[in-house]
This record gives structure tokens, C-alpha cells and sequence, in this order.
């Protein structure tokens, strides 16, 4: 898909620039240089909750079957998500070898 | 303990005693005078009061608050030192930029109320930009955002209960998930605070100007994100940043937080009454 130039074999992970809490469901970040917060909906709270092991695809596929929706569907939904928080500093790249 | 820096050009002494836990803070004097054309002398004197079990007895901390004209970067390092003087650790606690005005009085309030938020951090409690009253030997705190009405409501309810802050207030929830407050040395323009201003807290307001009083429970979730934009001077380090998520945390999850759409008339005690019996 156009949308999905990031490579889905790719792992990120939290920037260590960050900080985090889990709060009423949903995930709170704050950026210590930026002093900025932001709050995540449920969708970016699970796949907040997966980072740092697993592909995009893989996490796509969890959000497949958590939210009954099409792998396609959830993979831009996770390619989207993942873009913006690398943007914003909050996830950093993790490069695997294995496809 | 007391030293001079040069703070944005003006020269600065800094006295402190026994900075600790804010909750043993007994008095803070603070006195300023113009020396001259350039010179800016501001003693600023904690006395603090140890509380039983609170402190380590054996270490006392120096802080220093450093301008670096050139590069407008300004530090704070905090000396731990051991009473025979031994340097245990230097530790530069703020890096960045202060936005102080160097023609102003606001220098200081910012080394003294950044100092303060330090102090705070390390006991796991909360520097707020909050006003409170206290009542029936309990802490009613308001918090929002500039205008919202905080100092204004601690003014007019203080017939009703001393206002104990007008602007700043510190709070911390103990291990047993008590809420604490506590009046700081900036909460009325530089006014003496005495120890009698720390108690338990029974509701932290969120103010809303509203046409009618109404008082909504909030969820921990919108505690939390409503919390954190008044927490004065947070870390830069991603750890304390961390911890002082946590206190916010712990705080938020209090069951306190009411959302408070207000109009200020003589029944508002009595709505806010008869709205927490309902509520308990």
C-alpha cells in the first residue's frame, strides 16, 4: 500500500526520551524535552503495549484479531500510528534481521 | 552556607538551611535589596523543621544556581554533603532556559521556586500551580489554568475557611494512599507559612466557570491529563519525569478529583456539601 513506505519488518520501540503511564485505560506520554503530553485511544494504547518486540506486521495482526477488523485496515492504522510517534520523538527504529 | 552567583547579571547570595521534605517547611523569610545600580542582593533563608522519620539527619544540600551568560544556559546543582563537609555528589539538576527577566525581582522567585520543585521531586510530591482553603481542618484545593478562577475562589471562600494558598500549592499521597497539602512559601506573595498549614486533602477541585455550580467526579484518566499541565517546573530527565508520573498517578487515582463548573454566590459551600453527600 502507498501509505505503507515504512517497512513492516521493522521493530520500534519507546524512546528512552520519554516517559509514560498507564491511566484509566489509557497510555499518557510525555516528552521530557518537549513538555508535552499525549494521550492515546485505545487502538494506540494497545499497540503502545506491543512495542518493542514485535514487527508492524505482527502487531498489525494483533490488532486484526483484538478489533475485528482486516489485516490491510490495521496495518495502515499501525503503519499511520507508528509514523506520527516516530515523528513526534516518541518511538525510535529497531532494525531486524530476520524477515 | 551562604554564597554568591551571578544570576542574568545580578549578583545573587543564596542562603539555605536544611533544604528537605517541603512538609517540614516551617518558615521561609526572604528579603531583597537593590545595592546600588547593578547589584541584586537576595537572601533567602529556608527554615526548615525536620520531621520525625522524614530526613536523612546525616546530609545537608547546598544548592547553586548558575548563569552562563554566553550560551544563556543556567544550571542548578544540588551538593549532598556529609556533616564533615565531604563532597559525596554534584548533581546539575536543570539545563535549558529559565525565561527569567533579568530587570525583575523574578530571577529569584525562579531559582527559589525551581529549587522548591527539586525538593519536591526527590520526596515524590507535587510543586502545583493550585490555590487551597482550608476547612473543617481538611485542604480544598483548586486547580486549573491561568484565569480559571483559583485565586479567585480561595479570596472569596475565605470566610468560610482560611485560605491557605493563593497560587502554589505542594501535594503528595502518603503509603497508605492518604492525599496531603501544603501551603508553599510562594502561596501569598511571599507570605510566612506555618506548619499549621499542612493537611489532609478532601477534594481537588477542577475549576470550570460555568452559569450553575454542578460538581462532576472525574476519572483518574482526566485527573491525570488535567493534573499534569499545572505541575509547575517538571523534570527534563526522563526518569524523574517518570517518578513524578507516578506521584500524578497516585494522586489522580485518589478518587478526589471533582470537575467543578462554578458560580460564586453564598450557597456555593452548601451545593458543595450536599453534592459530596450524595456522592459518599
Amino acid at each position: 500500500m502507498k501509505e505503507s513506505a515504512l517497512d513492516t519488518n521493522q521493530v520500534f520501540h519507546v524512546s528512552s526520551r520519554i516517559a509514560y503511564r498507564k491511566i484509566g485505560g489509557q497510555i499518557v506520554i510525555v516528552h521530557a524535552g518537549a513538555e508535552r503530553m499525549i494521550t492515546l485511544n485505545s487502538t494506540g494504547t494497545v499497540i503502545w503495549e506491543l512495542l518493542g518486540g514485535k514487527t508492524v506486521e505482527a502487531i498489525a495482526r494483533n490488532i486484526a484479531e483484538l478489533f475485528e477488523v482486516d489485516f490491510e485496515e490495521a496495518l495502515k492504522d499501525t503503519v499511520d500510528f507508528l509514523k506520527m510517534m516516530h515523528e513526534r520523538g516518541l518511538v525510535e527504529m529497531k532494525r531486524t534481521d530476520s524477515a | 552556607m551562604h554564597q554568591s552567583w551571578l544570576i542574568a547579571g545580578k549578583k545573587v547570595k543564596v542562603k539555605i538551611h536544611n533544604s528537605l521534605f517541603p512538609a517540614a517547611w516551617l518558615n521561609l523569610f526572604s528579603k531583597y535589596k537593590i545595592d546600588g545600580d547593578e547589584q541584586f542582593v537576595a537572601d533567602l533563608y529556608l527554615n526548615l523543621v525536620p520531621q520525625e522519620g522524614w530526613i536523612n539527619q546525616k546530609k545537608t544540600e547546598e544548592i547553586v544556581f548558575e548563569h552562563q551568560r554566553e550560551s544563556a544556559i543556567r544550571r542548578i546543582f544540588i551538593e549532598r554533603r556529609d556533616f564533615s563537609g565531604m563532597l559525596e555528589q554534584v548533581e546539575s539538576r536543570y539545563q535549558g532556559d529559565l525565561t527569567v527577566n533579568a530587570d525583575s525581582d523574578e530571577s529569584v522567585t525562579v531559582l527559589v521556586r525551581t529549587c522548591l520543585s527539586f525538593l519536591c521531586e526527590d520526596a515524590s510530591a507535587l510543586l502545583l500551580h493550585a490555590s487551597a482553603v482550608e476547612r473543617r481542618g481538611h485542604y480544598w484545593i483548586f486547580c486549573g489554568p491561568s484565569g480559571s478562577g483559583k485565586t479567585t475562589i480561595a479570596r472569596a471562600l475565605s470566610g468560610g475557611g482560611a485560605a491557605a494558598s493563593l497560587d502554589r500549592v505542594v501535594l503528595w499521597a502518603d503509603d497508605a494512599g492518604t492525599v496531603w497539602g501544603r501551603s508553599t512559601p510562594f502561596s501569598d506573595g511571599y507570605g510566612l507559612t506555618g506548619p499549621e498549614h499542612t493537611g489532609v486533602v478532601a477534594g481537588i477541585l477542577h475549576i470550570e466557570p460555568a452559569s450553575e455550580i454542578d460538581l462532576i467526579e472525574m476519572s483518574a484518566g482526566e485527573a491525570f491529563r488535567s493534573l499534569l499541565p499545572q505541575v509547575l517546573a517538571f523534570s527534563r530527565e526522563p526518569e524523574k519525569l517518570a517518578h513524578l508520573m507516578d506521584t500524578i498517578g497516585s494522586v489522580s487515582e485518589s478518587g478526589l478529583n471533582h470537575r467543578l463548573r462554578f458560580t460564586k454566590d453564598e450557597g456555593f459551600w452548601k451545593e458543595i456539601d450536599r453534592q459530596f453527600e450524595e456522592i459518599q
